[in-house]
Formats: C-alpha cells, structure tokens, sequence
C-alpha cells in the first residue's frame, strides 16, 4: 500500500512545492539570467538613482525567485545606502520578475554598482550564481544648493515674545458648541413682533396720527398735502385761495384721470357722483370749491382766505381714509 | 418580642446619604490637576521662556529653552489645562523654537476658544508667512485671511449679536417709516435692507465655513519630509508641484516636498493614512505619523 501511494505523494509534494511562494532565503529553481540598469547614471554623493533588477528564467522555472537583498551583499551595502521599493515588482511577462531599489551612493569611492549575484538551484541539483554586469557611474562631489523659493523670513511680530501668565493660564474653557436652530429662528421672529405691538400700540394711541399716516399712502395725496403745508397766507387772499384750489383739483385729476384746470362747484360734483364718490363727501367738495371762488370773486376788502388750506388738507384727509376712490384703483 | 417589621436602620439611612454627597460632589467638581503641581510646572515653562529671550545671541541655546517651554505647557494642556492664552503661549514657544507645525497648531487651537484675540491672528500671520516662505508655488501654501488684519475677528455668538442689533435697527426704521411715509426715510430704510442682505450673505458664509471646518479637521505637516501620495501608501504615485502631476519615478528630486507647518483639512481617514485636501485643491494622502490631526 504504501510503495503504491509513493508516486502520488511525490506528484503531490511536487504540486506544494511548485504552488507556493517563494520563501526569503529560499534558493530559486530553474535556470536563471540577472541583469540591471541604473538610472541616473550621472550623480552626486548621496543623490539618490533608482536600480532596476531583472531575473530571466531560462527554460521550465520549478521555483521562482524572491527579491535579493542588496543590503546583505557586502560590496554593494559599503558604498550605497540601499532602500527597497515596495510594490512596483509586477511584471506582465512570465518567467521575468524585476525589482527595483532606490541607492544613494555614500561618497566619491561609490564608482559603480557590483554584479548582483543570485544564487540558484539548476534542475539537475547542482547550486549555481548568476552576476549581472557591474555598471559604472560618474560620482560628483556634492555641490551645496542654496534655493531661496519666496521672500527671506520676515522678522517676528514682538507679539509672540510676550507671555500671558497667572492663574488664568491653568483655566480649563469649555468648547463653544454651534447655536442651535432655533435660536436663529427666534431670532428672525422677535424683532418684527416686537415692531408689530409697537405700530398696533400707536394707533391705538394715535388715532388721528393713523388717519392721516394712511391718507399718506397715495402718492398723489402725499403731493397735495406737502403742497398744502408750504401755502402760506403772505399776500393777496384770491392768489392764496387760487392756489388752494388748484392743489385740490390737480389731487382730484390725479385720482379721477381727467385733465387739470380750473373746476367749478358744478364740474367737480359731476367728476366725484361719476366715481361713486358719497353724496356727503361730493358736497363739501363742491362747498370747498365754492368758498374758494367766494373768495377769489369777492372785493379785495373782503376776501379773508384764512383756514383754507386747513380745510383743503382735512376734505383729502377724509376722501383718503374712507378711500373714496380705491374701487378706480382696483382691477376688474 | 418581635413587634412587626423592623425599621429601615438609621445607620444605613445615613450612610447612603453621605455616598450620594460624595457622588454629586465627585461629578459635580471638574477633574483638575493638582493646582500647586500645575503653578510649579506654569513657573517652570515661564522661567525656560524668559531664558529663551535672554539668549538672543545665542539662537541655538534660545531654542532649546523655547522647546522646553513648549514641552512644559503641553504637559499642561495634557493635565487638563485648555483656554486660549495657554495655547497663545505654546504657539509663541513652538514659533520662537522653530516649530512651525506645532506653532500653527496651537495657535489654531486658541483661536478656535477665543477667534477674536488678535495676538493669536498675529501669532499664526507670523508662523504662516514662514510656512510660506518653505513652500514651493501655491502647492501646500497657507490660506489667505478671508478679512484684512485690521478687522476683527467674531465668534458665532458675536456675529449673532452684530446681526440681530442690525436686524432690529432695520425692523424699527421700517415701522417708523410706516408711521410716517417720509420719502427719505424709506430711501434710509431701503439701503439698511440691502446692508442687512449682504451683512446675512456673509455670515451665513461664514457660518457654513466653520460647520464645514468642523466636520473636516485640521491636519498640519508635522514631520520634515512628507509627500503627497496618491493612494494609502507609499509605493503610490507622488505629487510634483512644478509638473502639476502625479510621479511614479521613485526619485526624489521629482517628487515636491510638504514642508512643516503646511495647513490640510482630513477628508478620510484609512488605516494608518489620511486622505487630506490642500489649500490649493490638492487631494492626496500622508501618513498618520507625520501630521499633526486636530480632533478629539
């Protein structure tokens, strides 16, 4: 039984051997070629140059080779500092592995890189090595660089040559945490609250100060009203009461659209009944229209306009705040 | 004669009483170190500073002194010690010993408790202009201040402050010109709006900077020679600044440097690497050991 097993131990043993990696130290089998290629091959002292290691196969390879360690071989490690470069031993082509290391020569005695030997196993059983090519170099003396990128230092703000000290300095601060949401919305909330308590506190305070802060609203009446407070009673009272009058109507073409001239009692009673104006507003209108002719047309010893202007800023006060002619500024 | 239940022992009533005091003191009082062991230690980093500053012909002496200094109140920081002008003084320790990592780090750190202390701004100005200065181009280059020196810095709080005061003027100019419909208090009342309007714009900016900053910590270089890899090892490409690209040559002279000092924010982390984002947009990895992460 065991004479028949043997031969498949042996396959089996073969197939372990032959599956699994190459362990460090682990002499390759097969038939091997090593050769290598520096670059740069022009340098200075301690300039480093990369050294590219490649193992050819020769024929059936029974083990592959692992990386050599360039550090162990004496006459290479007393002339460069040697440094692996991981992971760049991938290499499409079977039977073929290159490894690559960074070296540095350590002085002007570093003129070339020894053969790399690598020892192998050849089928037939007996050890063998493999050399690559020595490669010459041009080893420089090192040129000292001074590279100035940017300004020189600037000198250092006295600032940091102070120290803070006491007590303080052993305090132990919390972090400051971000402010939460809503406090931001509280935030955005309170102030125009606060200014809505305060408007609604003034017109209940002010209810006339609301009337005529809402007759203010109309562009045309905030114009009469500021033309209004400028009239001024210096002269001749059929001017002053000229001059009334026309404010009105010019407030009263502006919200009626019709073309400013002088109005009769008459002609403003008609434009205002055509808006829908109220009968009581449409006659102290006409009154107000007919006072001002009164005194216009009166003897100059007995025109007396006083008040005209108080009584003008009052009828557009009251035709605004009942909005007499919002429903013309309406869309249909 | 046994009468009933016996009563709940007083001894017992007493004793549970004084483990509950314990309890509330122990959790009520902040852990401190021991304060005569902590002045000791203040006294000793402000006499190794001074020595610093008397040994100004002596730079490499200066130095030392200053690298004890910084050494003793990070044994502070370490024992519990963390408020802005302790950090004010490593980061003046770190800068005057030559550390510039460890200079921008600290200053950052004080400047996250107190961002409207101008000698921390000044402080970090200087350490920044000598990271600069080491930098090749704009690869790894401090950033620029969002504001001039001469404006002052604000927390979260005092900016709320500043823009509610600025809030409530322009709620009030409103109403007042709703009372009144003066002409020229609406004009008033229109450019306060648009000021409220960008002063809103810039805040919130600065706002979502800082929650950003906050997911994204700071990462300063630490170590003296640091690369930019492109992966989460070192066998990855390199970043080289003058070719705006990733080399794979292996020699260093092609590779460009991240100096100390050099300012990144961490945008993952894996294993022993981070993945770091630049000033400039770079996006690259370094190694763990060779920064310095801002993060609890």
């Amino acid at each position: 039984m065991t004479a028949r097993l043997s031969p498949l131990l042996l396959l089996l043993l073969c197939v372990a051997v032959h599956a699994q990696p190459p362990l460090s130290g682990e002499k390759p089998i097969g038939v091997f070629e090593v050769r290598s290629q520096a670059v740069p091959l022009s340098l200075e002292a301690e300039e480093p140059l990369i050294l590219t290691l490649e193992i050819l196969g020769k024929g059936p390879t029974k083990r592959a080779p692992s990386r050599p360690r360039l550090q162990d071989i004496p006459s290479l490690a007393r002339h460069f500092y040697v440094e692996d470069m991981a992971g760049v031993a991938v290499t499409p082509e079977p039977n073929r592995w290159t490894f690559r290391y960074r070296l540095k020569p350590k002085s002007l005695e570093s003129r070339s890189i020894p053969g790399v030997p690598l020892q192998y196993l050849h089928p037939n059983g007996q050890e063998q090595t493999a050399y690559s090519e020595p490669i010459l170099l041009e080893v420089r003396p090192r040129t000292e660089k001074v590279v100035v990128i940017g300004p020189p230092p600037v000198e250092l703000p006295e600032a940091v040559r102070h120290l803070a000290t006491g007590p303080e300095v052993l305090r132990h601060d919390v972090d400051r945490t971000p402010l939460a949401g809503w406090v931001w919305g509280l935030a955005a909330l309170v102030p125009p609250a606060g200014c809505w308590v305060w408007y609604m506190s003034w017109r209940r305070r002010n209810p006339d100060a609301g009337r005529r802060a809402r007759s203010r609203r109309s562009q045309s009446a905030a114009k009469a009203l500021r033309a209004l407070h400028k009239l001024r009673l210096d002269g001749d009272a059929a001017t002053y009461a000229s001059e009334a009058a026309a404010i009105v109507t010019g407030y009263l073409a502006d919200q009626l659209h019709f073309a400013a001239q002088g109005l009769t009692p008459q002609e403003a009673s008609l434009y205002l009944v055509r808006a829908d104006v109220p009968a009581e507003r449409v006659a102290e209108v006409a009154e107000f229209f007919r006072h001002c002719d009164a005194i216009r047309f009166a003897p100059p010893s007995e025109r007396l306009g006083g008040g005209l202007a108080d009584d003008a800023e009052k009828l557009i006060e009251v035709l605004e705040a009942e909005r007499c002619f919002a429903a013309r500024h309406r869309f249909p | 004669v046994f009468r009933g239940k016996a009563p709940f022992p007083v001894n017992l009533v007493r004793l549970g009483i004084l483990a509950l005091g314990c309890l509330w003191v122990a959790l009520g009082t902040p852990v401190r170190c021991d304060d005569s062991t902590a002045s000791n230690v203040l006294a000793a980093a402000e006499k190794a500073f001074h020595d610093g500053l008397n040994e100004r012909e002596n730079p490499s002496a200066a130095r030392k002194h200053f690298q004890r200094a910084a050494d003793l109140y990070v044994r502070l920081s370490n024992e519990g010690a963390h408020n802005a002008l302790l950090y004010r003084n490593l980061g003046n320790a770190y800068l005057l010993g030559g550390n510039l990592a460890g200079a921008v780090f600290a200053y950052q750190g004080g400047l996250r408790l107190a961002p409207e202390d101008p000698s921390l701004r000044a402080g970090l100005q200087a350490a920044r202009t000598r990271v600069a200065n080491a930098v090749l181009g704009s690869f790894g280059a401090p950033p620029e201040p969002l504001w001039p020196a001469w404006v002052p810095g604000f927390s979260e709080q005092s900016l709320l402050v500043l823009i509610l005061t600025f809030y409530v003027s322009v709620c009030v100019l409103w109403t007042r010109w709703w009372v009144t419909r003066r002409t020229g208090l609406g004009w008033v009342c229109l450019c306060a709006t648009m000021l409220f309007g960008v002063g809103v714009v810039c805040v919130t900016w600065t706002v979502r900077q800082a929650h950003w900053e906050d997911e994204h910590p700071l990462v300063v270089v630490a170590a003296e020679k640091v690369y930019l890899h492109r992966g989460d090892g070192s066998e990855y490409p390199r970043y080289n600044a003058a070719a705006r690209d990733w080399t794979d040559s292996g020699l260093d002279a092609e590779a460009t440097v991240l100096p100390a000092g050099v300012e990144a924010r961490l945008l993952f982390e894996r294993g022993a690497w981070l993945q770091i984002r630049l000033d400039g947009g770079e996006v690259g990895w370094v190694p763990r050991t060779a920064v310095m992460l801002d993060r609890p």
